[in-house]
């Protein structure tokens, strides 16, 4: 009779063989529904990238929104235009800057934001983000 | 396409390192091209992070120069057989190649569903790359704490990778950093299948790389533009070094180990942490080892030289860079956001769940089979030694810093790093299974502590 390790091993080495035929499987399973998805993963900050033109010059900006930063979705959001904007700082905390991002999913809180801060909106995106001046600065 | 230079530059300068170091050792050409271009572009950043602090801002002229006379000196300098490596025949089977390219096209397609990578790519690694080329003397702002949100005081040697392959052009390119990605993405279960079919020499070794890269989450992982891919790649390279260097009784190759194994310390914390364990452990596995009576000191002193080599950036970051974090609480002493034991039972309970998960299609309990196969050789063989001592220590360090810092929510915080901690822990483990269940050399003495 053969040494009971060795079949041991024998057996082991099938079974990931076995497995390593599931991970392949697996894996062209996910890759045919992406391929037939089509769709690239839509990164939200694209719709920022023009903006750079505008804030040419400006090292920091002011960035208000009425979303909870605690909820992924929101911080998803900022970090992503941060990346768009980069190397100017998108600044959160203080609101003391030149222009400001108003990113609010109500815009009834966005115009009033744009009063109390005495804000001239300039532009507005297709996901209702507006960048404004403020007139205090 | 001038972009490719960089990538060709920072190979050769790898290639001819790894080249002069082991010119006096049998080491085959296929596993100095996939080191080459893995310790090409570290010390490409490297050299782009000296530049960045000389001259307070990023000139690519300053860089590439650089880069010319390092390569033109290791090309005069260096090895004289480098124009004529060995092409020994005897090399793996046509079927490997080909599973390679597999899985190489594989990993391309999911690349293309996420040009810019996962959230920690466009939130922390390539927002550090950007700030960097495109700061000018302004890079620093990305530490400012309005950017505490950013990690701003993770160390940033893969955003300068690739900074320095940004150099020859004008523009910061989102597809560069996926580039990068994937060469680690491909080079990874490259190193581990010819690092086993090096020092094995059997037609299975190439069987543990597939089963690893042909794992969903490890392609979904590897292609995020992460930077625990490159930690996963050195990882793996250090025990590989340390098993090749104790086999071949050479100090060079000890000195490598130290480089690769200081490699990890700039790419992130989990790496520093990683840096300090192992040569925590080589050492000690060197002071015991009596094969080396009389060289130990000489063993030692070129292990530690390379650590420090490329350990220096990370010094430099940690004392004179880093901001403070914001994002730590100690649990320990916190009156609003203590530590507690059910804070330990619900880290410990995910980790069951973690390894038990079905995203990782039964790999750890490969990996825990296998290991029991090998109890006996773990105990005897410094190699295997240092990688079940690591893969111990380094769970006890996440462990202890998941407990320890409240800050972060615990739920969000395990379910957003646990899968991509431990994955790097996954290669050098399959590299201690099958080379103790397809390597004849392990029982030999010359191997082990006697």
């Amino acid at each position: 009779m053969k040494n009971p390790k060795e079949t041991l091993i024998k057996i082991f080495i099938a079974a990931v063989i076995i497995v390593t035929c599931i991970n392949a499987i697996t894996l062209a399973a996910d890759t045919r529904r992406r391929l037939r998805q089509n769709s690239p993963f839509a990164f939200y900050g694209e719709a920022f990238f023009p903006l750079r033109d505008i804030l040419k010059g400006e090292s920091r900006i002011g960035y208000i929104t009425d979303q909870d930063f605690k909820d992924a979705g929101p911080m998803l959001r900022y970090l992503q235009i941060q990346y768009a904007l980069a190397p100017i700082i998108v600044d959160t905390k203080n609101f003391n800057q030149h222009f400001i991002l108003l990113n609010c999913a109500d815009q009834k809180i966005a115009l009033s934001i744009l009063q109390k801060f005495n804000l001239k909106p300039l532009k507005r995106n297709s996901f209702g983000v507006i960048l404004a001046e403020n007139l205090n600065h | 396409m001038f972009y490719i230079l960089g990538y060709l530059f920072s190979f050769l300068i790898g290639f001819l390192a790894i080249n002069k170091v082991t010119e006096n050792n049998q080491f085959p050409l296929i596993l100095k091209y996939i080191l080459g271009m893995g310790l090409g572009l570290l010390l490409s950043g490297q050299i782009t992070f000296y530049s960045l602090l000389l001259c307070n801002q990023i000139q690519p002229v300053l860089i590439i120069v650089i880069h010319i006379i390092l390569i033109s000196f290791l090309i005069f300098n260096g090895s004289p057989r480098w124009w004529s490596l060995d092409h020994r025949r005897g090399g793996p089977s046509v079927i490997p190649i080909l599973i390679y390219l597999i899985i190489l096209s594989a990993l391309i397609l999911t690349a293309s569903f996420f040009p810019y990578g996962g959230w920690d790519a466009w939130g922390i690694w390539n927002l550090k790359a950007r700030f960097i080329f495109l700061g000018g003397t302004q890079w620093r702002n990305m530490l400012d704490p309005a950017l505490f949100q950013t990690s701003n005081h993770y160390p940033f040697l893969w955003p300068l990778m690739n900074v320095w392959i940004w150099c020859f052009g004008k523009s910061a390119p989102t597809y560069i950093p996926l580039v990068s990605s994937l060469t680690y993405a491909i080079g990874l279960p490259l190193l581990l299948g010819f690092g086993l079919y090096t020092t094995t020499k059997h037609k299975l070794s190439f069987l543990p790389a597939f089963l690893f890269a042909l794992l969903p989450l490890y392609q979904l992982l590897s292609i995020s533009q992460y930077a625990d891919v490159l930690i996963a790649f050195f990882l793996l390279a250090v025990f590989i070094f340390f098993h090749l260097s104790l086999e071949q009784k050479s100090s060079s190759l000890f000195f490598l180990t130290g480089i690769f194994c200081g490699a990890m310390s700039f790419i992130k914390d989990e790496g520093l942490a990683s840096t300090i364990l192992i040569s925590f452990l080589v050492l000690i596995l060197i002071a015991i080892n009596q094969n080396f009576s009389n060289r130990k000191l000489k063993i030692i002193g070129k292990f530690l030289l390379g650590v420090f080599l490329t350990f220096l950036p990370a010094l430099i970051f940690q004392f004179f860079i880093r901001p403070a974090s914001l994002q730590f609480e100690n649990g320990l002493i916190s009156k609003t956001n203590p530590s507690s034991l059910f804070r330990l039972a619900i880290i410990l309970r995910y980790y069951a769940a973690e390894f038990l998960s079905i995203k990782w299609q039964g790999i750890w309990i490969i990996i825990l089979c296998g290991i029991l196969f090998n109890l006996k050789k773990i105990k005897t063989v410094p190699s295997y030694t240092l990688i079940v001592g690591f893969t111990v220590l380094y769970m006890m360090t996440l462990t202890a810093n998941y407990f320890i810092n409240t800050h972060i929510p615990l739920i969000f915080w395990l379910v957003s790093s646990v899968n991509r901690l431990i994955l790097s822990l996954i290669p050098p483990l399959l590299f201690l299974i099958f080379h103790g269940i397809l390597s004849k050399s392990t029982d030999k003495k010359d191997c082990g502590i006697n």
